[in-house]
């Protein structure tokens, strides 16, 4: 189909819903608002329509849910801030035909407290039940902030995770389709498909500013992605079914109904409702069943993103792999849960015992409860406002996409405009700044700013959390041992330093190894603070000094001879002349158009595509690895003693990462020097060891 | 963050880099009369082309000045290195096309999301899109517990090919129009299980050789090489995948690969096993590690239905239908290098014989102060078990191949060098793969398409050679140009040399085509010179 046509089918479509929302504005005076901002169910079917050929089994599985059964008559009403939404619950209550029945469940959430509210006209008051029947039944991929009502523990934990923050990544996503570009297109959704898979489902371009990505979408690896997985579907690299379904379809959990059936069992308790399409039946809306699903207890269902193997052979990722033949699995029969999902972050050390769910002011039975902050050595480089999530903080700025749990202060847009470095919302800040200071129309209310700060202050403290943590884990994951002189005289220094792996669970780096920084600093002075030897230092990029550094590479700046890194290399194949590394795999020296296609010989012998693989770098389990250096007689002075301090750097990924890529652009205006200042400024020293060398007179 | 930065700064004003680099070019002219004059080393420094004071020192940074080994070892790429540049100038100007120049700096500018291509659909796509959007069906449990999602998807590529060749009075000048089509139908189950099915319709294999579907203008005659016989059919998996109720907790490293059927095998880069359709079962183990070993990934091959065997001498490689071989092929990553060892038991019918053959190979990049170079070295050797055949010899191959990537470009120029002793066998070869040393240079190698062999092609019988390759990307890497020159001489009875330089020119069209020319010119002694020149369109779906 011709863009032409798409496009006219999609306005069409378009034509229709607001005919049809037209028709029902005659009902009830709040329909056409609700019309803009319901989930477009018809232009997904649409979408889905074009596709036939291949997505006849998506429109069906859409349909067997009720979600693609048309236009619906919906009404909007969904309050915007927590009064609002308190008092939602009243009039849900006070709307229904049984005032008796109404008590119990006039409580509030957040507060507990009680609110009289004025009786509505029955009209209305319908019309607003539906509204809310279509906001929890519609979205068939119900975003994470409708799952925190009742889970406000593991939505806080998530929110500042490597898995909220995967679609968000500026990186990430620029990285995806500078390869989509150097693929000629053929790597498709490869890439996006683990990173978001409510998005591709949803048929969402690859390439899209993730303002206007729908919510669960831009939240990534998001509360559906795990939790509506009912089969397991082992090395797929993160091409797994989604269950659609709106809020009260079943979801799939590790324990299954157990819990969830004391919350329905004590309707008074709990103030819950399983259907929305019940007039009669009234209470918080909740998901119907919690289907019990082994394999999610299991590292296959973290193998099924963590193992990435591509249809052409090549083996990008393979933590899984690994960690089945670790110890820790074959020894001590642990899974990856034990030891990113427990207690403390990066050892086994068991599970927090508590509920896990809030459902109204309730706590439900405690239970093992996992962590869901699964850090790991990334972190957000974007505007504290948009991460880590924070209903609180963000707005949809696209009305379709605004529902009643709609309570953030500003669009996606607007924080970007928020310029919280400079100190506004800070009282120093609105007390000094000059009259003629200017700011965007979203910011002009001062009390806006204050507000403003204040989730900043609530982000900024949770961020400092998730580094606690992903320093815990990192730390877990590499041992530094003493530094060790080997050798000194007038002839030089040879000294050395052990770092080795401190988890039995798999290699470091793991997973993404090949654009993981992990590298040694290390630095020596004389007795006169004169800097005699260096290693593990940045470009002016912040780049090591290795090939990849474009200062190096360009013959701008020697390179770092004795470095010692555990980043692993892409290695591709040249025409002729063996292979050389490449910051990115594509093997555009072998072919000037390279296509991704399923390997045509087994990519189990290989291990690899003709054209490109991986050379492991890191380090084993079990292993370790020397560093060892060597301060020749010229580059001493001769005033010894010296002192040397060797650091154990993390960072999330190279800058030559970050210059190769920035060709197709990176998302929230920034530029290729932002995004690499900010990767170097989340540089985490994770060990460090200092020593005094001696020299002999 | 701590930054350091070097006190002997480099970092100069792009006007000035202009100048260091004509100076470094005029330099680099000098530096090769020089070298040829006297041995004693020049080491090429930035420091020497301006004084200090024209940098702007920006940093401090302890000095560490190449040691005069170093220099000396380095010299000869540097050397090698001059002709890159006004090359890259020559071609440019040629093909009115920009080189590819790598900025040191990151862009302060703020780009906004650009656009990517959108992604070319496979000729077949059914059930499930290929690497696609769009919602996922739920997927069908097998008995043994797995999930598999079945889709098609059927894709390939077509070439097509005028070409012309004259190359030694033995063989008839080839002109012809020739044509092969790469058909595949894979049969997606899961991540890890598929059924892969493969046919070239346009070119037949029949015993030691392949007929391709074209014309050939020297006999006026059409050839026919129509056939429905499949080149490529087998399964693959992951044995823990599935039968993943044997291990449901995920503690027992189950996951073995396995394939079998009619595929193609590699080993040694080529060097060892290159068929292209062998029958065979493989069961493959990896991501092992200890000590050391970072990555170790081995692979059990047993081959059952015959083989193409190779030949170091007189007759092309030739199929030998009661052939049987098992192998064991290993790829091992260390923290510096990365090993392959390999080795292949091959029984034969009496004609061919029983042959052993192993290969060795390490493969590093090595940091020199002026650059990176990437090295390959490969030891092979190769043992007859009983009376020694033209399919069954014994010799040793060593072959060594380095490349490396000037600054400021991506470009890459190599040098490649192998010594035969004796007759080095490989054990499996198909029938239009040629000899192991195709993978010295491009002169080195067949095409694989109709009758244009390698334009000098070397056996492993006694003879030592060596290439030298520049490529030279354009417009990115859409364009490209390789010039090569390459040689071989024979180290045994007549001694006789042979020498040729070649020139291929490709480049990619839109997102499914590519344009190739190649061309070459060589002299064996004691022959006439011979010549060829070929265009080919390249289609991939």
């Amino acid at each position: 189909m011709t863009n032409t046509s798409r496009f006219a089918g999609i306005s069409c479509m378009w034509c229709i819903v607001i005919a049809s929302l037209n028709v029902h504005a005659q009902q009830t005076p709040k329909v056409q608002q609700a019309a803009a901002q319901r989930f477009p169910y018809d232009l997904l079917e649409a979408k889905l329509n074009e596709r036939t050929r291949v997505c006849d089994a998506a429109v069906s599985e859409l349909k067997r849910h009720g979600i693609s059964s048309g236009v619906r008559s919906t009404s909007s009403g969904c309050p915007t801030d927590p009064q609002q939404r308190s008092a939602t619950a009243v009039v849900r209550t006070v709307s229904s035909e049984s005032p008796v029945e109404s008590k119990p469940v006039s409580m509030h959430i957040g507060d507990g407290e009680q609110h009289s509210s004025p009786p509505r006209p029955a009209s209305v008051s319908v019309a607003i039940n539906e509204s809310h029947a279509a906001c929890f039944e519609g979205d068939p991929f119900p975003s994470a902030k409708r799952c925190q009502i009742c889970h406000p523990g593991h939505y806080r934990e998530w929110s500042a995770s490597p898995h909220a923050y995967s679609q968000l990544s500026p990186v990430f996503n620029a990285m995806s389709s500078a390869l989509i570009a150097l693929n000629n297109g053929t790597l498709g959704d490869f890439c996006i498909r683990c990173h978001t898979p409510v998005g591709m489902a949803l048929l969402e371009p690859k390439v899209m500013p993730n303002a206007d990505r729908h919510p669960a979408a831009r939240e990534g690896v998001t509360c559906v992605v795990c939790h509506r997985i009912n089969q397991n579907w082992g090395k797929g690299a993160g091409r797994q079914a989604l269950v659609a379904g709106g809020l009260n379809s079943p979801i799939y959990g590790p324990v299954g109904n157990q819990v969830l059936a004391d919350v329905l069992s004590n309707p008074d308790r709990y103030g819950v409702m399983t259907s929305s399409g019940d007039p009669d039946e009234r209470g918080r809306e909740v998901h119907g069943e919690v289907v019990p699903f082994f394999a999610l207890t299991t590292s296959s269902s973290c193998g099924s993103c963590h193992d990435v193997l591509a249809p052409n052979g090549f083996r990008l990722e393979d933590a899984f792999s690994e960690f089945k033949t670790s110890p820790s699995a074959r020894k001590k029969h642990q899974n990856c849960q034990d030891c990113h999902m427990g207690i403390s972050p990066g050892e086994a050390s068991g599970y927090a015992f508590e509920p896990a769910a809030k459902v109204g002011n309730a706590w439900t039975q405690s239970r093992k409860r996992t962590n869901h902050m699964m850090i790991g050595p990334d972190y957000s480089i974007i505007h504290p406002g948009l991460f880590p999530h924070n209903p609180a903080a963000v707005r949809e700025e696209n009305p379709a996409y605004q529902d009643e749990f709609e309570t953030g202060l500003a669009t996606m847009r607007e924080w970007l405009q928020f310029d919280h470095e400079a100190g506004w919302g800070t009282e120093r800040f609105e007390q000094t700044a000059p009259d003629a200071q200017t700011f965007p129309p979203a910011w002009q209310d001062q009390a806006r700013r204050f507000r403003a700060r204040d989730i900043l202050d609530d982000q900024f403290e949770l961020l400092q959390e998730a580094d606690r943590a992903r320093h815990q884990v990192l730390t877990a994951g590499y041992q530094l041992g003493e530094i060790i002189l080997d050798k000194i005289d007038r002839h030089g220094i040879r000294f050395s330093i052990n770092v080795a792996n401190g988890t039995d669970g798999h290699g470091v780096p793991t997973g993404f190894d090949a654009e993981r920084v992990v590298f040694l600093r290390v630095s020596v002075w004389d007795r006169n603070s004169q800097l005699v030897f260096v290693s593990g230092d940045l470009d002016p990029n912040g780049d090591l000094r290795d090939n990849h550094s474009a200062y190096v590479h360009n013959g701008e700046l020697p390179p770092d001879r004795q470095l010692f890194s555990l980043q692993s290399r892409f290695i591709t194949r040249n025409v002729r002349g063996g292979e050389r590394e490449q910051i990115v795999p594509i093997p555009y020296s072998l072919d000037p158009l390279v296509y991704t296609r399923p390997a045509t010989r087994p990519f189990t012998v290989q291990g690899s595509p003709l054209g490109a693989r991986k050379h492991k770098q890191g380090i084993e389990v079990g292993g370790h690895r020397w560093a060892r250096y060597h301060i020749r007689r010229s580059q001493l002075t001769c005033d010894g003693p010296y002192c040397c301090q060797v650091q154990l750097v993390a960072g999330m990924v190279p800058v030559n990462l970050i210059h190769i890529i920035s060709s197709v652009g990176y998302d929230y205006g920034m530029s290729a020097r932002e995004v690499a200042d900010a990767v170097v400024a989340g540089h985490m020293v994770l060990h460090s060891r200092s020593a005094v060398f001696p020299l002999d007179e | 963050m701590t930054t350091f930065k070097p006190r002997n700064s480099c970092i100069k004003p792009v006007s000035q880099r202009r100048a260091i680099e004509h100076l470094r070019l005029w330099f680099r002219i000098s530096f090769v009369f020089v070298l040829a004059l006297s041995t004693a080393p020049v080491a090429l420094s930035q420091e020497e082309l301006l004084s200090p004071d024209d940098f702007e020192i920006v940093v401090d940074f302890p000095s560490d000045e190449p040691p005069l080994w170093n220099k000396l070892l380095e010299a000869g790429p540097t050397a090698l290195s001059w002709p890159n540049e006004p090359l890259g100038h020559f071609f440019s100007g040629v093909l009115d096309s920009d080189r590819y120049q790598s900025e040191t700096e990151l862009s302060e500018q703020p780009l906004g999301l650009q656009e990517i291509p959108s992604r070319p659909p496979l000729i077949l796509e059914w059930n499930e899109l290929f690497l696609g959007p769009g919602f996922l069906e739920q997927g069908i449990e097998i008995p043994t517990g797995a999930v598999w999602r079945p889709s098609l998807w059927v894709f390939g590529q077509f070439r097509t090919g005028v070409q012309y060749m004259d190359r030694d009075r033995a063989i008839d000048p080839v002109a012809e129009w020739t044509n092969r089509l790469d058909l595949f139908g894979q049969v997606n189950l899961s991540g890890t299980e598929r059924i892969l099915v493969g046919m070239r319709p346009l070119d037949e294999e029949h015993g030691g050789d392949r007929t391709f579907t074209g014309y050939d203008f020297h006999n006026g005659d059409w050839i026919d090489g129509w056939n429905p016989d499949f080149q490529t059919l087998f399964f693959e998996g992951d044995f823990g995948e599935i039968f993943p109720h044997l291990d449901p907790y995920d503690v027992r490293a189950l996951d073995y690969g396995f394939s079998v059927g009619r595929m193609p095998l590699l080993a040694q880069q080529g060097l060892l096993i290159n068929e292209d359709a062998i029958d065979a079962v493989t069961v493959t183990r990896n991501t092992l590690s200890g000590h050391g070993n970072i990555n170790l990934r081995m692979t059990g091959v047993y081959s059952w239905r015959g083989i193409n065997r190779n030949s170091p001498v007189g007759p092309p490689n030739d199929f030998d239908p009661g052939s049987e071989m098992i192998a064991i092929l290993t790829e091992s990553d260390f923290a510096k290098r990365t090993v392959n060892l390999d080795a292949a038991y091959v029984y034969g019918d009496d004609a061919f014989g029983d042959l052993f053959a192993f290969g060795a190979s390490a493969i590093r990049r090595h940091h020199g102060y002026h650059n990176v170079y990437n090295s390959s070295v490969h030891v092979l050797a190769s043992f007859p078990d009983g009376p020694r055949t033209d399919y069954t010899d014994q010799g040793e191959l060593l072959f060594a191949q380095t490349s490396w990537t000037p600054h400021h470009s991506e470009d890459l120029i190599y040098v490649n060098a192998f010594w035969a002793i004796d007759q080095f066998t490989s054990s499996a070869r198909g029938t239009r793969m040629g000899s192991p040393l195709g993978q010295t240079g491009l002169l080195f190698a067949g095409i694989s398409l109709g009758n244009y062999a390698a334009p000098i092609p070397a056996k492993t019988d006694d003879v030592v050679g060596a290439s030298l390759g520049y490529q030279f990307f354009f417009e990115g890497a859409k364009q490209q140009v390789i010039w090569e020159l390459g040689g071989f001489n024979e180290t045994k009875d007549e001694r006789r040399g042979t020498i040729g330089t070649g020139l291929r020119y490709q480049k990619a069209l839109d997102q499914h085509w590519i344009f190739l020319l190649d061309g070459f010119v060589a002299k064996q002694e004691g022959e006439r010179t011979s010549q060829g020149a070929r265009s080919e369109l390249l289609i991939k779906f």
